[in-house]
């Protein structure tokens, strides 16, 4: 197989942007992505910074770790990685923000920190630990448990254990259609949640020091959101 | 080419031997050529629960071990011509069978039977792994229980990652007077968190425990509600659709079982 179209390497102002096609393994194209950077232009990538699009591929936490690795290995700043379905978030943010009358800068929603999207649940015993932010598309059940050094977002309710900002950063918050955890961390606060059942969508963030969770209003976190 | 389906809950003591019992033997009165195996080494009593304990000669892991043949090791049930049971062995280590030497056991009797029941052994260790490694299908049984939907819960995640997807639930010992006073955990509190299809509900009923002791799988029994349960149940894996019985406090069951006990309805 010809592996030079595996991935495309582009640059422009704001840095060097890698572009993985849908062919291929993903081991292919982390090989790919070494030979390239490795290449007698090695020099010319140095101190770098990089924008890495996965394109539809959904990648496990390890294979974002080994990427991220390898970038780094090879004297670049990692900016951003991406997916597909990262970008329709993007997207759909875009367009919220377009309602509401302002327009943003593609600073403002694209991530600092990379997402793990998973689409499925998660059940007792299954548990993730991912350096950034997680999205899931299910629910967590008892006796899960997602740590995350950003954000924790679950589409579906949130029953098991999360704890955001898990390196210590107390702007993490946790967000959740049903949050009903069993405990819930956010940096080095802890906290169980009231016995009653919530009625719509919150948000778990730190406030003066403790958490606090609200009833879901974009308008009033979009600092909160935006900022990340 | 028939079906191994495994019937497995992580949790002990919910039911799993009692709805192998019943099941295997359902489909055994309606014509279809059914073989049980229990793979609770060290603590084997689906024999018992089927009245057959005095049979036993060979076990699976001679079966397995090639102490005698496959054939030797299955014992005739004594009510259906069509029903088999490869029993556990009593003595031995529960090591001495392996994932892979399961799946080639469930592979041959898979190509003579209609359908391969296999007991799974509480927990998740070893014997889990045994009794699901030649699956084709699974159904996880849990009673209305906090502990008991959370250990189901872990196991549907190890059956995912295992390969065996959408396995179907049985909830089993349900008391439908209690849920309606809302002291018991209804289906749909367990189908929320479980998400998985549900194959079928049994009530609780003082006949299985009969039953159990003497050897006579409920769903023979015309009188029991649980018997009815499985009978349904056994019909719905045939492919046959079944509503679920009422299980209305006022007016199905619980009526009807003060009547059998002679109170007034």
């Amino acid at each position: 197989m010809n592996t030079t179209n595996l991935i495309a390497v582009k640059g422009n102002k704001e840095g060097l942007q890698i572009i993985c096609g849908d062919k291929g393994s993903w081991k292919e194209i982390i090989t790919e992505i070494k030979t390239r950077l490795a290449g007698e232009n090695s020099h010319f990538f140095k101190g770098a910074s990089v924008q890495v699009d996965t394109g539809t591929r959904i990648l496990s936490a390890e294979q974002v770790g080994a990427l991220w690795q390898v970038l780094q290995d090879s004297g670049l700043t990692v900016k951003c990685i991406k997916t597909e379905t990262q970008d329709e978030l993007a997207q759909s943010f875009k367009s919220w923000s377009r309602e509401q009358g302002k327009e943003l800068s593609e600073t403002e929603y694209v991530c600092a920190k990379p997402v793990l999207i998973v689409k499925r649940s998660l059940r007792s015993g299954q548990n993730i630990t991912f350096d950034g932010n997680v999205l899931i598309f299910g629910d967590v059940n008892p006796g899960a448990e997602i740590i995350a050094s950003g954000f924790i977002m679950v589409l579906g309710y949130l029953r098991g254990i999360a704890h955001a900002g898990s390196s210590g950063d107390d702007k993490a918050w946790v967000m959740s259609f049903r949050l009903q955890p069993t405990q819930l961390r956010i940096a080095n606060c802890i906290t169980r949640p009231p016995e009653e059942e919530p009625q719509g969508p919150e948000l778990a963030r730190i406030h003066e020091g403790v958490i606090v969770c609200d009833s879901m209003d974009w308008r009033k976190y979009y600092d909160l959101i935006g900022g990340i | 080419m028939g079906e191994v389906i495994v019937i497995t809950s992580g949790k002990g003591g919910v039911g799993k031997t009692t709805t192998t019992a019943n099941i295997s033997t359902g489909l055994a009165s309606m014509g279809k050529k059914v073989v049980m195996i229990d793979t609770d080494i060290g603590l084997r009593n689906l024999d018992v629960v089927m009245g057959l304990e005095n049979r036993i000669v060979y076990d699976l892991v001679d079966a397995i071990q090639g102490n005698c043949r496959l054939k030797q090791a299955l014992i005739k049930d004594k009510r259906f011509e069509n029903l088999s049971l490869l029993p556990a062995a009593q003595t031995k280590d529960k090591t001495a069978v392996q994932p892979e030497q399961m799946k080639e056991l469930c592979q041959k009797l898979k190509e003579e039977f209609d359908y391969v029941i296999v007991d799974c052994p509480a927990g998740i260790e070893l014997g889990f792994k045994n009794a699901t490694a030649g699956a084709d299908k699974a159904i996880v049984v849990t009673t209305p229980e906090v502990s008991a939907v959370r250990d189901a819960d872990r196991i549907i995640g190890l059956l995912e990652a295992a390969e065996l997807r959408n396995p179907t639930l049985i909830v089993n010992r349900l008391r439908p007077s209690m849920v309606k006073k809302g002291d018991m955990m209804d289906i749909n509190d367990m189908i929320d968190i479980l998400a998985i299809e549900l194959l079928g509900v049994v009530p609780e009923d003082e006949l299985i425990v009969v039953s159990t002791n003497k050897g006579e799988p409920a769903v023979l029994d015309m009188h029991s509600w649980a018997g009815q349960a499985y009978r349904n149940i056994s019909k719905r894996i045939t492919g046959e659709e079944v509503p679920l019985i009422s299980l209305d406090a006022d007016s199905g069951l619980v009526s009807k079982i003060k009547k059998f006990f002679g109170f007034q309805a």
